[in-house]
């Protein structure tokens, strides 16, 4: 192994935690990195060599290559990737109520693709009653059928720590070298979370944000109504698509009440469960 | 096809439906084909023109003479309209007038309106009509479609537009024998000024636009005349698949207002859609249903069968009958032909408007 003065910044997820938005971000700014000498390898790339952490863990060593190829761009000292799949699915029905069960497992192999390199991981997470909702709705938007209480049913509510990612994470790089990002603070806007964002993978990456992102709309309580209604009615998944892109545009949360998909006691309930840990995790991004 | 009392060439032609008869598709390719009918003395208006006439839809009100006044502006202005369509035509008044709209017989949609009688206002819609224009030989052609298949429509049209509730609570007199084809023939026929009534059962129509609108056409006279290369290039239209319809009972009644229920109309069909040749794709009742119509009309449509279509089997208006395959492999073969045509066609076409001094 060669080792390379180029640093490595991998952000690994969680989902729902404005992902989307700084990936967007990243391949239309690609410009500005290069004159803070940093390159970005875009999230379909990262797809293509890591699925869901499978193609990763067949082959960890295209996604190694493809690190190397970029960190030996002349004038390149810091290399960043984004894919929020690399953790794996957050839920799995064999994955024993845990969240993100092969995250662990894919993150040691992620570790053996970054040999050689000054590593830095970052994660992004939100409090765990936010993430459960937003990823209920998300799984409706692709197609699901199921109630909130039945899809909760896969869930165990005791072991939605996000501590485990972050030990694994620090296996791999050192505990100094994780970063945590709060998704609370999108409460910013979205220019200010993005600046925010990106300090937190590198602070070289100063930029001053002006990003007008068409807005990633959720459903409203009426278009999950349709959405649950409609899905298991539907044939194909192109169709399920033109329906996912017809309800976000005619019913989401801009035009309609926003779907309260979690009873308010339970909400408390994961707050009062996951608080001190969500905020002693996220100092460490301060 | 054939039917009954075809004579003479007439002076008026009017093309009546019924709904889901092919309606749409007709009355494209007439208007593709209006500047060749010109030059064979034929003038063609169709429905979109009608509807700019006053109070067409309010028909009931005109056909009922609640309102002379309505009904004698709405007869100025269709003979006005008729004389402008004769006017385009080298034959001036001696023109043939063909007209094509389901309003003809006094409601388009198919539905309520036909609890008690299939086209209850037809008589007294024709008979406006025809004391508006005074023609001296009036031909009504009336394609028409199996009682199953009407209510399927209907039914599929309320779903559509917010009501998906089943069948059996839209329909109650779904199994009632209401929709007698031959009833509406005789009424028809009954109508002052009406010289003939031809009849075409929409089953058995000829597949392929061109070979359908050839066989409306020997119903109007040039049917051997005029270039339909255009006409076989036509796309038919598209339709609600019984998936539209199962999606769509799921999400009309979460709707509020009528544009949200347009509005989704017009996805569902281009999402949900399938050309409306596709007869087995638009199937939303089951073959129990379909049965139990169909064994409610078995009398009336033998009897109407029987006078206006001799000879046809029974299993075109008596039941399900499984389809040979060899018929069904035809049918295939024959769509897949008609689809290599129309994109002939339609290349034809692109190619033609590129030639210089074409813009």
């Amino acid at each position: 192994v060669v080792a390379s003065a180029c640093e490595i910044v991998v952000h690994v997820g969680t989902h729902k935690t404005g992902t989307t938005l700084l990936q967007r971000y990243l391949t239309k700014h690609a410009h500005e990195l290069a004159e803070r000498d940093a390159r970005y390898v875009e999230r379909e790339e990262m797809a293509q060599m890591v699925g869901w952490g499978n193609r990763l863990r067949a082959d960890p060593q295209a996604l190694r290559q493809r690190f190397d190829d970029v960190a030996a761009v002349p004038g390149t000292s810091l290399v960043v990737a984004s894919h929020e799949d690399l953790i794996g699915h957050p839920f799995r029905s064999d994955g024993d109520g845990l969240l993100y069960p092969s995250a662990a497992e894919n993150i040691a192999t992620l570790g053996q693709a970054l040999d050689g390199h000054p590593v830095r991981l970052v994660l992004s997470i939100r409090p765990q009653d936010g993430f459960l909702e937003s990823y209920y709705l998300q799984s409706v938007h692709e197609g699901g059928h199921k109630s909130f209480e039945r899809w909760l049913q896969q869930v165990d509510l005791d072991r939605l720590s996000y501590r485990p990612l972050v030990e694994a994470l620090a296996t791999v790089c050192g505990a100094e070298n994780v970063r945590i990002v709060d998704f609370g603070r999108i409460k910013q806007g979205a220019e200010g979370f993005l600046e925010y964002f990106l300090r937190t993978i590198d602070p070289r990456l100063d930029m001053s944000v002006e990003y007008h992102a068409s807005h990633n709309r959720s459903l409203s309580a009426k278009g999950l109504q349709m959405a649950l209604a409609a899905n298991a009615r539907i044939s194909t998944p192109e169709k399920r698509r033109a329906m996912r892109f017809y309800l976000q545009k005619h019913y989401s949360n801009a035009d309609y009440p926003r779907a309260e998909v979690m009873p308010a006691e339970l909400k408390q309930q994961l707050r009062k469960r996951y608080q001190d840990e969500y905020e002693q995790l996220t100092g460490l991004g301060e | 096809m054939s039917g009954r009392r075809q004579a003479a060439p007439a002076d008026l032609v009017l093309h009546v439906g019924l709904p889901f008869a092919g309606g749409d598709v007709l009355r494209r390719a007439l208007a593709l084909l209006r500047p060749q009918l010109r030059e064979h003395g034929i003038a063609y208006i169709d429905h979109a023109e009608l509807a700019g006439l006053p109070n067409l839809a309010g028909w009931r009100a005109v056909g009922d003479g609640h309102d002379p006044k309505l009904a004698a502006r709405f007869g100025q202005d269709l003979g006005a309209l008729v004389r402008g369509a004769r006017a385009q035509c080298a034959a001036g008044e001696r023109a043939t007038v063909v007209i094509s709209s389901e309003w003809l017989l006094g409601a388009a949609p198919l539905g309520i309106a036909d609890e008690s009688m299939l086209r209850p206002d037809a008589a007294a819609a024709l008979g406006q009509v025809l004391a508006a224009l005074e023609p001296r030989r009036a031909r009504i052609v009336l394609y028409t479609r199996r009682q199953d298949r009407l209510l399927e429509h209907a039914y599929i049209r309320r779903v559509m537009g917010g009501h998906p509730q089943p069948p059996r609570t839209q329909f109650p007199f779904r199994l009632r024998p209401v929709l007698d084809l031959g009833d509406l023939v005789r009424r028809i026929a009954a109508v002052p000024g009406v010289a003939d009534v031809v009849v075409k059962p929409f089953e058995l129509r000829p597949d392929g636009v061109a070979a359908f609108v050839t066989d409306f056409l020997h119903s109007v006279g040039p049917a051997g005349l005029l270039d339909l290369s255009e006409v076989s290039a036509l796309e038919p239209g598209r339709i609600y698949s019984a998936e539209a319809v199962r999606v769509s009972q799921a999400v009309v009644g979460h709707m509020d207002t009528h544009d949200e229920r347009i509005r989704w109309r017009a996805f569902a069909v281009k999402t949900f859609g399938v050309p409306n040749d596709d007869e087995e794709q638009t199937r939303v009742f089951s073959d129990s249903v379909r049965l139990s119509i169909l064994g409610a009309y078995r009398q009336l449509n033998r009897d109407f069968f029987g006078e206006y279509v001799p000879g046809v089997p029974r299993s075109t208006y008596d039941g399900v009958a499984p389809e040979p395959t060899a018929v069904r492999l035809g049918r295939s073969v024959r769509r897949a032909v008609g689809t290599a045509r129309r994109a002939v066609g339609t290349a034809r076409r692109r190619l033609l408007a590129l030639r210089p001094g074409r813009r």
